[in-house]
C-alpha cells in the first residue's frame, strides 16, 4: 500500500514534534526549576510552575554566593572571550585571505597544518600550552587564557573558504589595474565584502571561548580571575545534592534551583549574541553556496 | 583611486568597516588595559607580611575568614576550590602541574576527599607534609578523637588533620517508632533488622541500600576488611571474612520494602520516603538533612530524628562504627613557611572560634561539647526517648568508635560501590554478590596503584 502525500506529511510532523519535545523538555525543566524551592523541585511535578518569589530568592542567593563571585566570573569570562575573539579576528581574516587569494611558497603546507590543528581536540593542547605559558611567566594571568583563545584555526579555514569561493578574482584584478596595491586590495575590496564571515568567525570564536572550561581551569589559579564555566563547577560542589558527603554545603544557600539559574545566566550571553547576529550568521554560512 | 568611495554602497561599507575597526580596537584596548592592571591585584602592603595561601571549599569559608580576622599580621591568599570533592581529582591535577613547573602549590588546603592522604602523600604528587615529626606537637595530636587519624596515617606518619568527623550513629524517629509499634531503640543490627518487618508493614523504612556510602555504613561498621592496610603497601581485601558475610546475610534478610535500594539525594527520594524514615544508620551530619526531605518540612516535628548509639553486630560484637565524609586539613610540603602553615592548620582545626563555625562534628575533642550544644539549640533534632543518649552522648561515643581498620587508599571505595555494586543491587542482586563485585574491582585498582593485595 502506498502512503499518500498527506500521510507522509503527518508522519513527518509527528517526528519533528517528537524531536522538538526531546530537545525542549530539558530546557523547559531548567527554566521552571528556577521558580521552585529545592524541596518543590524534588516533590512537585517536573513541569509545575513555582512562584516569582522563589525565582527572586534563587537570584539573590546565586549572586550572593561567595560575596558576589558570580558577577566576577561573568566579567572575567567576558574579558577572556572578547579579548580572544578580537585577536582571533585580527589574525584569522588576513590569514584566510592570504591562503585563498595569494600565492607563496608553503601555502599548501600551511593550509594542511591549519586543517590538522583544526581537527585536533583543544584539550590535547592544554598541557603543552600550560608549560609554554609558564615558561614566559604568564600562568595565572588573563593572557594565559586570551592568547590560546586567539589561536582559532577554524576561523582561518572559514575565511579561506569564503575568500576562495565568494570573491571573484577578476574583481581583485580590476582593483589592481585601477592602482590598488596588495594592501589596498585587501583593505578596500576584500575586507568590506567579508562582513558575513567576520560575524561568523566572531560568533564561533565567542561560543568556543565562552564555553571553554579546561583551559582556564588549568591556567588560572586565583579565584578573582576565574571564568563562569569554572565557577559553575564550584557551585556544583557547593550544592548538597551533588556533594552530600560534605556537611554544611546546604547552609551555603546554593541549592538545585540556584544551580539551574546559574546555568541560564551562564548561557545567556551566547543566546543574546546569537539572537542579534542571526541574520548575519545565515548570510555568512550561505556565502559561496551559489554562483550567479 | 578608491573604487568604493565612488558609490553610496561603498561609503556605507567603508563606514561599517571603520566602525568595526574602531570597536575592535576599543575592545582590545579595554581588555588589554584591564589585563595589564591585573584582576584582583593585591595591595603593596601585603608584601611586607608573611604570606600563606589557603585552598578552601565553600563550607570552610567562614573558618578561613575567622583566621584572617584573628591574624592581622599574616597576609592570607584565600582561594576557593571544590575541596577535591567526589573524587574528581582537582588537587591531583593541580599538583601534577605545579610539580612540573616548580611553583603554584598552596601552603595549606582543605580536602573533602577522605582518601586524599593516600594519594597526595605519595608519588607522583608528594605534596602532603608529615605532621607528627615536629610540625605539630604530640600533645595536640593526642586530643583528636580516637581513630580519627587513621585515614591520615601511612606507615606511622600523619599527613593530615581531621577537621570534622562524620561518624555513623543510629538515627531514629520517635514518632514513627510509636506509630509502627516499635517499643525500643535497637542496639544491635539484628534488632534493627527485626524491626524492619514492623516498619515495612506500615510502609516505613529502616535505612537504604543503594547509596555510594553503603560500604562505609554496613561493612566499615562491622570491622569487615575490605580496605585494610596491614603493613605499608599491603592491603587486605577479604569479602569472605565472617564480619563481611554475616553483615551481607543480615542485610539480604531484610525486606526491600524496609531497606529499599534508593539514593537519599536523588530527585525522587524525598517524595517517596520523606516522613517514612523510622531508622537510618548514617553519618552525624544527616540529622539536619532528614527534616528537609520531600514531604517533610523543617516545621514538621514528625520528620525530626534523634541520635542513638551506633549499632553493634550482636550484644558481644565489636563496638565500632564507620564514617561518611568529614574533611581533612593538609600542610603542603612545598610551603616556604612550614611553621606558619602548620600553625594555621592547628588554629583552623582546634580553636573554638574556628570549630564553632564548622558544619561537622569537630575531630578535636575539646571543641566537641560547645559545638554539640549549638546543634542541640538549633531545634533540628527530635527529643531523645527516655533512657536514650543525648545528642552529645551519642556523638561522643560514636566519634571514639570509628574503626581504624578501614584504611585510606588512593582510589575511591565509594565510587566502586556506586558504579559497580549499586547497579547490581538495583537489578535484584544481593549484598553477598555485591561484596564479591566490590572486592574484585577494589583489588584490581589496588594492584594498579602498587599494592600487594591479599585476602
Amino acid at each position: 500500500m502506498k502512503l499518500s502525500h498527506f500521510t507522509w506529511r503527518i508522519v513527518g510532523l509527528i517526528v519533528l514534534l517528537g524531536f522538538t519535545a526531546f530537545f525542549f523538555v530539558p530546557v523547559i525543566w531548567v527554566l521552571l526549576a528556577t521558580t521552585k524551592t529545592d524541596v518543590q523541585l524534588t516533590s512537585s511535578g517536573p513541569f509545575s510552575l513555582g512562584t516569582l518569589s522563589h525565582f527572586v530568592h534563587a537570584w539573590k542567593a546565586l549572586f550572593g554566593f561567595q560575596s558576589d563571585a558570580m558577577v566576577g566570573w561573568l566579567e572575567n569570562s567576558a574579558i577572556y572571550s572578547f579579548g580572544g575573539v578580537a585577536i582571533a579576528i585580527i589574525a584569522a581574516i588576513p590569514a584566510g585571505y592570504g591562503l585563498a587569494l595569494t600565492q607563496f611558497i608553503g601555502r599548501r603546507t600551511l593550509l594542511a597544518i591549519t586543517l590538522v590543528t583544526m581537527i585536533m581536540p583543544a584539550t590535547a593542547l592544554v598541557l603543552p600550552l600550560f608549560l609554554e605559558m609558564n615558561s614566559v611567566n604568564l600562568t595565572d594571568t588573563p593572557w594565559a587564557v586570551i592568547l590560546p583563545f586567539s589561536f582559532f584555526p577554524f576561523g582561518v579555514y572559514l575565511c579561506y573558504i569564503f575568500f576562495s569561493s565568494t570573491i571573484p578574482k577578476d574583481l581583485l584584478s580590476a582593483a589592481r589595474v585601477d592602482g590598488c596595491n596588495e594592501w589596498g586590495v585587501f583593505r578596500y575590496v576584500a575586507l568590506p565584502l567579508a562582513r558575513p564571515v567576520v560575524a561568523l568567525v566572531a560568533f564561533f570564536a565567542f561560543v568556543a571561548d565562552w564555553n571553554n572550561y579546561y583551559l582556564p581551569f588549568v591556567m588560572i589559579a586565583s579565584n578573582s580571575k576565574l571564568p563562569v564555566q569554572v565557577g559553575l563547577e564550584y557551585l556544583i560542589s557547593s550544592t548538597e545534592a551533588f556533594n552530600p558527603g560534605n556537611p554544611g554545603t546546604g547552609a551555603q544557600l546554593v541549592q538545585r534551583p540556584e544551580l539551574a539559574l546559574a546555568i541560564l545566566v551562564a548561557i545567556a550571553p551566547v543566546a543574546i549574541v546569537f539572537m542579534f547576529a542571526q541574520r548575519t550568521l545565515v548570510k555568512g554560512m550561505l556565502a559561496g553556496a551559489t554562483k550567479e | 583611486m578608491n573604487i568604493y568611495r565612488s558609490s553610496g554602497g561603498g561609503n556605507r561599507r567603508t563606514r561599517w568597516h571603520r566602525r568595526t575597526l574602531a570597536v575592535a580596537a576599543c575592545a582590545s584596548l579595554v581588555s588589554l588595559s584591564i589585563v595589564s592592571a591585573g584582576i584582583g591585584a593585591t595591595g603593596a602592603s601585603a608584601a611586607k607580611k608573611p604570606t600563606i595561601t589557603i585552598w578552601y571549599d565553600t563550607a570552610r569559608k567562614s573558618m578561613v575568614q575567622a583566621y584572617i580576622k584573628a591574624h592581622p599580621k599574616v597576609h592570607v591568599v584565600a582561594v576557593l576550590k571544590d575541596g577535591d570533592s567526589n573524587g574528581d581529582g582537582t588537587y591531583q591535577s593541580a599538583f601534577a602541574l605545579d610539580n612540573r613547573v616548580g611553583h603554584g602549590w598552596p601552603d595549606i588546603y582543605f580536602s573533602e576527599q577522605n582518601n586524599d592522604a593516600a594519594s597526595l602523600a605519595q608519588a607522583p604528587f608528594n605534596d602532603a607534609a608529615v605532621l607528627n615529626k615536629g610540625l605539630i606537637s604530640k600533645s595536640t595530636l593526642a586530643k583528636f578523637a580516637h581513630g580519627s587519624a587513621a585515614l591520615c596515617t601511612i606507615g606511622g606518619k600523619v599527613y593530615c588533620l581531621r577537621n570534622d568527623l562524620a561518624m555513623n550513629v543510629l538515627w531514629y524517629n520517635p514518632t514513627l517508632m510509636a506509630q509502627d509499634g516499635i517499643t525500643s531503640v535497637p542496639t544491635t543490627w539484628q534488632q534493627w533488622a527485626t524491626d524492619g518487618a514492623l516498619a515495612a508493614a506500615k510502609g516505613d523504612i529502616i535505612g537504604t541500600q543503594g547509596d555510594s556510602w553503603d560500604a562505609d555504613t554496613y561493612y566499615w561498621g562491622n570491622e569487615c576488611p575490605l580496605s585494610q592496610e596491614t603493613s605499608p603497601g599491603t592491603l587486605l581485601i577479604n569479602p569472605a571474612s565472617t564480619n563481611c558475610t554475616a553483615m551481607a546475610s543480615l542485610l539480604d534478610g531484610v525486606s526491600r520494602t524496609a531497606l529499599p535500594v534508593a539514593y537519599m539525594f536523588s530527585s525522587t527520594f524525598g517524595q517517596q520516603y520523606g516522613g517514612k524514615i523510622v531508622f537510618y544508620p548514617g553519618a552525624s551530619w544527616m540529622g539536619g538533612v532528614f527534616p528537609g526531605l520531600g514531604s517533610c518540612t523543617s516545621a514538621n516535628p514528625d520528620c525530626k530524628m534523634a541520635a542513638g548509639y551506633p549499632l553493634t553486630f550482636s550484644s558481644s560484637g565489636p563496638a565500632v562504627t564507620g564514617a561518611i565524609g568529614g574533611g581533612l586539613w593538609f600542610v603542603s610540603s612545598h610551603s616556604k613557611n612550614l611553621k606558619l602553615a602548620a600553625s594555621a592548620v592547628v588554629w583552623l582545626d582546634t580553636s573554638l572560634t574556628s570549630q564553632n563555625l564548622s558544619p561537622g562534628f569537630p575531630a578535636y575533642g575539646p571543641d566537641d561539647a560547645p559545638w554539640v550544644a549549638t546543634q542541640d539549640a538549633s531545634g533540628s533534632y527530635a527529643t531523645p526517648l527516655s533512657g536514650q543518649p543525648t545528642l552529645s552522648q551519642a556523638f561522643n561515643k560514636a566519634a571514639n568508635e570509628i574503626w581504624s581498620g578501614w584504611s585510606a587508599v588512593p582510589y575511591a571505595n565509594d565510587q566502586i560501590w556506586a558504579s559497580d555494586v549499586v547497579p547490581s543491587l538495583a537489578t535484584g542482586g544481593t549484598q553477598a554478590a555485591g561484596l564479591g563485585i566490590f572486592a574484585s574491582d577494589a583489588a584490581n585498582l589496588a594492584r594498579s596503584d602498587g599494592f600487594q593485595v591479599h585476602s
